[in-house]
């Protein structure tokens, strides 16, 4: 039976500090194998404004945490060329493979998931991770 | 030694407002002397629309590239391993701007030769079967054939080896995207091969026909050594 993807609002209209603002660790229901973490920009109206997200791994149950996947994205008001709608959110999304990169390496009791947002200036927004 | 995917990230996807650099960190560290290769797909609105760097300062080329005339393009990229200490992080840069995407797979691969890249080729179309075109005949018997496309439009379900392709089966589809709208639907393809030969990879997909561009590019293994040491003749001169 496939598992429901599962969200978690780590962040929610917060006012972003300039600088980083960590969150987690979380731990994710056990048998997915696609994380995707997205920022609400329906606020980011600053052309200046530089945004990136990151996200560390630990699959020993928070003991280590190692740098994984991350994005950078710039503020302003943006439409989707494809729908020619406006884009509300920004996202990366990674698949959990074993180390030889193959075979995926769902989630399990030791999968810990940790992240952080870096501003340029202060910014309202919201950010949710999905695992699926 | 036989040429092999040591590891590889999987696909990586981001959205933004480019310029849009997306990372990915290998969870073990890629090996000296190995090869990079960096499959990449998505919409830019500059062509090429996309660069390759790494946290270790080794160097990205392009190795082949193809955009839809539409919303995207895609791209194969390589850099020998020359540096790896630390954490090794690998960046794709979409250096266009306005509402952009980035899909790519990371690949380490061994063992090829100090200068690998051997043949590419491109080709655009609209279809149901995205191709990369046909190289010119290989160089070298042993090397890894590295395929990429993007497709302009929600593309189904996606499947390597479609009629057209050489050779006809044993490619595997790498990564793959169905969501136009979200990330930039496209896939990648590779396979290694052991003979010299003129090469091309066709996907197929369960969608309507939409405009694409597919690429590919080649790299070969070292080529064996005859195993006979060199000899070298000298006169004797009487001291």
């Amino acid at each position: 039976m496939a598992i429901a993807a599962t969200n978690v609002v780590v962040l929610s209209n917060v006012s972003l500090p300039v600088g980083t603002t960590a969150f987690g660790p979380i731990t994710p229901p056990p048998d997915l194998s696609s994380v995707q973490i997205s920022i609400d920009r329906t606020l980011f109206t600053s052309l200046t404004l530089v945004i990136s997200l990151s996200l560390e791994l630990s699959r020993d149950g928070g003991v280590n945490f190692v740098p994984w996947i991350a994005l950078q994205t710039r503020g302003g008001t943006i439409t989707n060329p494809r729908t020619l709608l406006p884009v509300t959110n920004d996202l990366i999304r990674g698949q959990l493979l074993d180390p030889s990169g193959t075979v995926p390496l769902p989630t399990d009791s030791l999968t810990r998931i940790r992240g952080s947002v870096t501003a340029n200036e202060i910014a309202v927004t919201t950010v949710t991770l999905t695992v699926a | 030694m036989a040429i092999s995917i040591v590891r590889q990230s999987g696909k990586i996807q981001g959205t933004g407002n480019a310029p849009l650099g997306v990372n990915y960190s290998f969870s073990v560290l890629p090996a000296v002397g190995n090869t990079i290769i960096v499959t990449v797909f998505g919409w830019s609105n500059v062509n090429p629309g996309y660069s390759v760097s790494d946290n270790q300062g080794n160097t990205y080329t392009l190795n082949a590239f193809r955009n839809t005339g539409g919303f995207g393009s895609a791209t194969v990229f390589s850099a020998p391993v020359n540096t790896s200490a630390g954490t090794f992080t690998v960046t794709v840069t979409n250096n266009g701007s306005g509402a952009s995407t980035v899909n790519f797979n990371a690949q380490e691969v061994g063992v090829l030769s100090s200068t690998p890249f051997d043949k590419s080729s491109s080709t655009t179309g609209s279809s149901t079967t995205p191709s990369t075109g046909t190289t010119a005949t290989t160089t070298v018997a042993s090397e890894i054939l590295v395929g990429c496309q993007k497709n302009d439009g929600n593309s189904g379900i996606w499947s390597a080896n479609a009629s057209g392709s050489t050779p006809s089966s044993g490619w595997i589809l790498e990564i793959n995207e169905t969501d136009d709208g979200v990330f930039g639907a496209g896939a990648t393809a590779d396979i290694i091969v052991s003979a010299t030969g003129a090469y091309v990879h066709v996907w197929s997909h369960t969608g309507g026909a939409s405009p694409w561009g597919g690429c590919i590019a080649t790299f070969a293994a070292p080529v064996a050594s005859s195993g006979i040491p060199s000899l070298i003749v000298q006169p004797i001169t009487p001291t």
